[in-house]
């Protein structure tokens, strides 16, 4: 299985991570076009259960933002503390972002390659 | 819509950030974390933060240590207005820095952000380095390229006698008092843009 690093560019590697997640079984994905929806939801129709991830990129700036926090932690609000929440970051997460987002039950991956995203998403709709 | 910006401290004294920032404006703390967007979500808190400050149209709450890294959360009232977002982030980065340097602080790596949903933009300031290799970039062809051409040219055309000695000479001496025009241009540029524009605090943002 070829992995697939982030390699700068967000939309390749969604893509990517996109077609592996739909060669999964009994899962379906989402694009959500809602601003506070999540970027990508991905339901198991055997298991009925979900799974919300987000992407962020802070580019140049190197780190996210610790006010990333906040339309993650609506997110989590709107959907309960039961929603399992993904992040999927390109940049370096703060002690403080990381601390916030354990909080709030989301699961942070930094610059993972695709395959360790899918890997999290099989593990969290098993 | 909001704003971060982050500078680093060769010396990160907490205690003296905390005593500056409530002498400079004031023990505004309570007052901007409590209109904040943090407080409405909850998931930061009062004590995530050791300083503050607010007004009418936008505020700013200093982030706790976290190494030597002064972080700073600008968020407006106005939430549409991106140029208004850049001009506050401007406005507080410029008193902030203008605070450490006149409390002997030093700092650098200067950098912002505005997370606008999936189009974070970055903001840079142009340190005097940046500022000459920008004029150096600028002239290079009038320094380097175009005397370097013409002392070529002046050879060549004595040694494929198009031109005399003499004729020859005299283009050397042209070629030589451009070179020196642009090289005193260029250290005017320098003085005007160095010395009386001085190095601006000012972020530049792009996608």
């Amino acid at each position: 299985m070829t992995d697939h690093a982030f390699n700068g560019n967000e939309d390749i590697f969604v893509q990517q991570l996109t077609a592996k997640l739909n060669t999964l079984r009994n899962v379906q994905l989402e694009k959500s076009t809602a601003e506070d929806g999540p970027d990508l939801k991905v339901v198991n129709h055997h298991s009925g259960k979900q799974l919300f991830i987000e992407f962020k990129n802070a580019k140049e700036y190197g780190e996210l933002p610790i006010s990333s926090i906040l339309p993650i932690a609506k997110l989590a609000k709107q959907n309960g503390k039961t929603q399992k929440i993904l992040l999927v970051s390109f940049s370096h997460l703060s002690d403080l972002l990381s601390s916030k987002l354990k909080e709030l039950n989301v699961q942070a991956l930094t610059q993972p390659t695709v395959d360790q995203v899918v890997e999290q998403v099989r593990m969290a709709l098993a | 819509m909001d704003g971060e910006f982050k500078v680093q401290l060769k010396h990160y004294d907490p205690v003296q950030i905390v005593r500056i920032f409530t002498e400079y404006y004031g023990d505004r703390l309570q007052d901007a974390y409590s209109k904040s967007a943090y407080r409405k979500s909850g998931i930061l808190k009062k004590n995530d933060f050791c300083a503050g400050y607010q007004t009418n149209d936008s505020l700013f709450l200093v982030y706790n240590r976290e190494g030597n890294t002064l972080k700073i959360y600008v968020e407006p009232v106005n939430q549409q207005d991106l140029n208004n977002l850049k001009d506050t982030i401007n406005k507080y980065f410029k008193g902030v820095t203008e605070m450490l340097d006149d409390e002997s602080i030093k700092w650098s790596k200067p950098q912002a952000n505005i997370l606008v949903e999936k189009c974070p933009l970055t903001g840079t300031v142009k340190t005097r380095w940046d500022q000459v290799k920008e004029i150096f970039e600028n002239q290079r062809e009038k320094l380097f390229l175009v005397p370097i051409g013409s002392v070529l040219a002046s050879f060549l055309a004595i040694h494929w006698s198009i031109l005399e000695k003499s004729e020859g000479a005299k283009d050397l001496k042209k070629a030589v008092i451009s070179t020196l025009e642009a090289y005193i241009g260029l250290v005017l540029l320098l003085l005007v843009q160095l010395l009386f524009t001085g190095n601006k605090r000012q972020f530049t943002f792009k996608f």
